[in-house]
């Protein structure tokens, strides 16, 4: 399928190409009207100016035009009226060809005459001359142009591409370049040419040719510019050299006959105009024959190009083509070939545009959407080779290592990322822009053939036009509608897709709130789009869209009153969402509930404590929020040491088990900043109060709380620094003969007295 | 031409000289006779004021005229005997330009020559106003060839002067002022004899019909008036005379050349291409390696385009080079002059033979690593090759 549409890309192409250059030929030959009404007399154009001129004339004008400034429009035809008008013209069209068709037998004598009156002998081989002058002029300039570029030329050429991408680049450089040299070839030729003065008829049919000439090398720029025959680094469509060369060939074929026909269509009928002013009569037919007779000649080009094209390339190309789809095709071609010339001789020009239009908008479609596929497929090829390299060279700087014995023991091998596709989400939106771009282009060079001025329609008050406004309005808003939703729904999609649920005990990523709110945009937008496309495409169609607007805007509020606070939660739990106020996973306090972030739903969220409780809380409620789960943790300790304790020794001992904490595999890595004496935080009546602190990532915090209490613990054991105890000295004066028991019990009695009524201080609230 | 190079160098140098020093004298001729037409840009008075200055020396005086006319028999021969000794006729453009203007100019060239004899002959002087007269309002087709032979004629002669202008290493900054005056001389001639020819075309036919001042052929022609038409049917006959040997020559060697082509025997070689942008390819002996390469559309550095004088395609021979013959005088002083190692050879000199050849371009096509500073600056090509 690939393959025969590579082949048709060119071919198309070169159709394209060829109908318009028929088209073009059309006003020359005299139209419809031009076969019937001579061009008006220099006389009667002077008269006309003049009357435009005389102020009773102007005024009449004035008066007989309507308010908005334009005339009264000629009384509106009815149906049968068009129809049997067209019939006429067609009628008129047929005879002149028929004019036309009898002349043909003679037509070398009549143009030999005609062109022997105009010119002299010696001012057609001087025009040829100047031809000749001018167009070595233009190549010389260019060629000096093209010395200079040649190095970068050759760079650009040879310099090896992989993606894609660089190879557009390559080739829009190079077409620059060689397009740059054309514009020097156009100004050495047809620049030097013009700074002369000539004789009229020799100057128009020198420029004639030169700017066909121009033409010309336009044209097979594009086509070098797309197939790169000979830059195989260069080249845009997906096809071998010898394909590139074979299509470019007929590329040039094609265009040499459409342009040689053009100027000779341009040139016979200046000539032939020329005359007419003196003679009259039958010249318009001999225009109108040769023009026939030229297209004719283009046709059977055209046709020859693509039988041609369609044996021949299948050859070439490395992989089989599809025999059916290919006939298919070719026939294709053939008939609208055909069609559009058979329209374009019964003078049917506005259905020979739609023809042709649509007829190439079909297969263009189909052509662009292979194209754009192809680009992405090499882009994304491209990027995984790269990628698939690079990993590879990860991979292998590893086994070196380890060969070497660098690694450390149970090291595992470094992960490599998997492959994505940067493309993903831009490949449809491509798709869809080409789409739209083309069609646009379609509707606009059909409202142009037509006549049409699109941007003005709603002045036209016929049938046709208003077909046409509801038309347009309708497949403009449907392809922007269709352009914005396939944006938003890949884009929300593939973010979507990339969501990574955290793992068990891992603070969410910043994607989980998206997570939230993307379906939920995703379902507005489509909403919106839907109403827009159709209440416009409602609009165009004539239907006045003012109630059903006024309608929903009632029930709107309506229920807009009736959910204020389901609204209200909604709303607010998008901010809340916006800010990143929290995440799932998180641990939050909201007034006087807390907990975990277990679910976030449209209206409400959910938390759980961590002694179970699940509070649901609806966004509308929350004023405030705290987050305890953001970026970092202070935890500060104490610990009562006695009066005598050497504050050096602890403060180095602390710095050891912040050292061994930190060196812990399990929570080392979420320690910021590991334990740390601060010193002396306070004195107290019998003991100091040693202070320390550390910090750590969200949630880590407890666990490593824990272990430090324990370490320090041990750690001021081993040396011999005890931990302050509340102790209670009585001393009874002249106490010595006291029992035992006497002792104790004045003991207890003053301990009792020291603590006071409030009893062993109140815990910390504990960890969740 | 290395074949023959081979057998004699001394020849060969010979040759060389030859023809790039006949070549020169035209080149000079031509670019004096293109000055000169220039000046019908200012008036054709002035065109004519310059003619004896710059056209008619070469007619005057007896040693330029001979110079001028051994070169163009000693030229021509030369390039006879090179086109015998071609071994392949797809050359790359530039040559092939070369070639084809080269074998067009006598038989374009033999109308204005012969016509200006015969004006001579009539004892006319040819003055501006009568040939351009003639090109432009008598024989308007001639004047049409006449733009065609100046073109084909310039461009043989550039093509000439360019390659022998950039073997040498030096000459990038002449270069610069090259380019600019190969294009600029034949445009502005192109432009001069338009214009000169827009003054003398009479009015009623759109030009200005103007005369010269103080025209020296106002008495007509002073010979006997019976021999009029005979000069006249000399002056016409004689290109076409020259036309017919000329081409028939070329014909001649070409057939000459077919037939040594055909009689020598064939082999097969498979050459591949190592290092950056590899390629292999299977091609038929006899031709040399450039042209091999050529032959099968890859792209390879070739500044002098296989005249062996640039060294800038030379290749590294990594497999084969066992069947290569010795690097003759030429190939010998180019890779001395780039210091090349044992096993670099020219490949616009080197045939391979039978077999398998590997090797390796030293300078890559696009000359992204090309490095004049690695020659030895003391020796100049020209030196190298002459
Ligand atoms: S191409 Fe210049 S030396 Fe071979």
């Amino acid at each position: 399928m690939m393959g025969f549409l590579r082949i048709f890309l060119t071919v198309l192409l070169l159709c394209g190409f060829t109908q318009i250059a028929q088209a073009q030929m059309v006003p020359s030959s005299g139209g419809e009207t031009e076969t019937a009404i001579p061009d008006p007399s220099p006389n009667d154009v002077k008269e006309f100016l003049r009357l435009l001129g005389d102020p009773s004339v102007q005024e009449w004008i004035k008066d007989s035009a309507t308010e908005d400034g334009t005339l009264d429009d000629a009384p509106v035809l009815t149906f049968r009226e068009q129809v049997d008008a067209r019939l006429a013209s067609i009628a008129a069209r047929a005879q002149s060809l028929a004019l036309a068709w009898n002349i043909l037998p003679r037509m070398p004598m009549v143009m030999a005459d005609v062109w022997e009156a105009e010119l002299t002998h010696a001012q057609k081989v001087r025009s040829a001359t100047y031809v000749l002058t001018f167009l070595l002029i233009g190549l010389g300039l260019e060629w000096l142009y093209r010395q200079f570029m040649q190095l970068p030329l050759l760079r650009v050429e040879q310099a090896p591409k992989d993606a894609p991408t660089e190879k557009l680049v390559g080739a829009v450089m190079r077409a620059a370049i060689i397009f740059a040299g054309l514009g020097i070839f156009a100004v050495g030729s047809i620049g030097a040419f013009k700074s002369f003065d000539w004789h009229p008829l020799v100057e128009a049919l020198v420029l004639d040719f030169l700017v066909m000439v121009l033409m010309f090398r336009i044209v097979t720029t594009v086509s070098l510019f797309f197939q790169a025959p000979h830059a195989p680094e260069l080249r845009l469509v997906p096809y071998g050299s010898p394909v590139a060369r074979y299509l470019h060939g007929i590329v040039r074929v094609l265009a040499l006959s459409i342009v040689l026909a053009l100027a000779l269509s341009f040139m016979l009928n200046r000539v032939a105009f020329m005359r007419e002013m003196d003679m009259g009569g039958s010249v318009t037919a001999v225009a109108l024959a040769q023009t026939v007779a030229l297209a004719f000649v283009v046709v059977l080009v055209t046709w020859a190009s693509i039988w041609i094209a369609f044996r021949r390339v299948p050859n070439l190309c490395e992989d089989d083509l599809e025999t059916r789809n290919l006939r298919f095709w070719r026939n294709y071609l053939f008939v609208l070939v055909g069609i559009v010339f058979a329209t374009w001789l019964v003078g049917l020009f506005g259905v020979m545009w739609a023809i042709l239009i649509v007829g190439l908008v079909v297969p263009g479609l189909k052509l662009m959407t292979a194209w754009i596929d192809h680009f992405f497929d090499q882009s994304t090829a491209a990027l995984q080779d790269e990628h698939r390299a690079e990993a590879q060279a990860v991979l292998d700087a590893f086994n070196a290592k380890e060969i070497e014995g660098d690694v450390m023991e149970g090291e595992a091998a470094p992960e490599v990322p998997e492959f994505a596709d940067p493309y993903a989400t831009a490949r449809p939106i491509v798709q869809r822009g080409a789409r739209f771009v083309l069609l646009m282009g379609a509707v606009f060079l059909l409202a142009t053939a037509w006549g049409v001025n699109i941007f003005n329609l709603s002045a036209d008050r016929s049938v046709l036009g208003r077909i046409l406004e509801v038309f347009i309005d309708s497949v403009v808003a449907l392809l922007l509608a269709d352009l914005v939703w396939t944006w938003a729904k890949t884009v929300i999609d593939k973010r979507i897709d990339d969501y990574e649920p955290p793992v068990d005990g891992q603070a969410p990523g910043p994607e989980a709130r998206m997570f939230t709110l993307l379906p939920l945009l995703r379902t507005i937008l489509m909403v919106t789009l839907l109403i827009m496309v159709s209440l416009s495409v409602l609009n165009a169609a004539g239907v006045n869209i003012a109630p059903i607007l006024a309608g929903a805007g009632i029930m709107g509020i309506a229920i807009g009153f009736g959910t204020q606070s389901l609204v209200r939660d909604i709303v607010a739990g998008i901010f809340f969402l916006i800010d990143d106020a929290f995440r799932l996973g998180e641990y939050i306090e909201v007034g006087d509930l807390m907990g975990t972030v277990e679910s976030i739903s449209v209206r409400s969220m959910r938390i759980r404590h961590h002694r179970g409780k699940v509070h649901t809380v609806p966004y509308g409620e929350l004023k405030s929020l705290t987050n305890h789960s953001r970026d970092w943790v202070i935890m500060k300790l104490e610990f009562r040491v006695p009066f005598d304790t050497d504050l050096q020794l602890v403060k180095k001992l602390i710095k050891k088990v912040g050292a061994e904490l930190q060196a812990n595999e399990h929570y080392g890595p979420s320690i910021l900043s590991t334990l740390k004496s601060q010193g002396v935080r306070r004195m107290e009546e019998f003991n100091m109060v040693v202070g320390v602190k550390f910090m750590t990532k969200p949630g880590e915090q407890w666990l490593v709380r824990r272990d430090a209490y324990q370490k320090v613990r041990d750690i001021f054991d081993a040396n011999g620094i005890r931990m302050a105890e509340r102790n209670v000295k009585v001393e009874i004066e002249g106490g010595g003969h006291l029992t035992e028991e006497q002792k104790q019990a004045a003991a207890g009695a003053a301990q009792n007295a020291a603590q006071g009524p409030e009893g062993p201080p109140k815990a910390i609230p504990d960890e969740p | 031409m290395s074949e023959t190079a081979t057998a004699s160098p001394w020849g060969a140098k010979l040759r060389l000289q030859a023809m790039i020093g006949t070549g020169m004298v035209m080149f000079v001729f031509i670019t004096m006779h293109l000055a000169n037409l220039t000046l019908g840009l200012v008036s054709l008075q002035t065109m004519e004021d310059w003619r004896p200055t710059l056209s008619g020396v070469w007619s005057n005086f007896a040693v330029l005229k001979y110079l001028l006319q051994g070169s163009l028999v000693v030229h021509f021969l030369l390039a006879l005997y090179s086109l015998y000794h071609r071994n392949t006729l797809k050359v790359p453009p530039y040559d092939m330009a070369q070639m084809v203007a080269g074998v067009l100019i006598i038989p374009l060239l033999g109308m204005h020559v012969f016509g200006v004899m015969a004006i001579r002959g009539l004892g006319l002087e040819p003055t501006y106003m009568v040939v351009l007269g003639q090109f432009w309002i008598v024989s308007p087709l001639n004047g049409l060839q006449q733009i065609v032979m100046l073109v084909v004629a310039w461009i043989h002669g550039a093509i000439g002067v360019y390659t022998w202008l950039q073997s040498r290493d030096g000459s990038a900054r002449l270069m610069k002022f090259f380019y600019p005056f190969v294009v600029a001389l034949p445009i502005l001639a192109m432009l001069g004899y338009v214009e000169a020819g827009r003054q003398i075309i009479p009015i009623d036919e759109g030009g200005m019909g103007m005369v010269l001042e103080n025209d020296p052929n106002e008495l007509g022609p002073t010979v006997d008036p019976e021999m009029i038409p005979v000069i006249i049917e000399q002056a016409k006959q004689r290109p076409i005379l020259a036309t017919q040997i000329s081409l028939g020559l070329v014909a001649l060697v070409l057939a000459a050349r077919w037939l040594r082509l055909y009689m020598r025997d064939r082999g097969r070689v498979r050459v591949t291409y190592a290092g950056r942008r590899p390629a292999s390819f299977v091609s038929d002996t006899g031709l040399t390696l450039l042209e091999m390469v050529h032959a099968n559309n890859l792209p390879h550095a070739n500044v002098c385009r296989g005249r062996g004088r640039c060294g800038t395609c030379r290749v590294r021979v990594l497999r084969g080079g066992e069947n290569l013959s010795p690097p003759d005088d030429i190939e010998a002083k180019v890779l001395a002059r780039w210091n090349a190692e044992p096993n670099e050879r020219l490949a616009c000199q080197i045939k391979p033979h039978e077999g398998d050849l590997e090797v390796e371009r030293v300078i890559q096509a696009d000359y992204s690593d090309l490095d004049y500073s690695k020659t030895q600056k003391a020796t100049s090509p020209v030196k190298a090759t002459s």
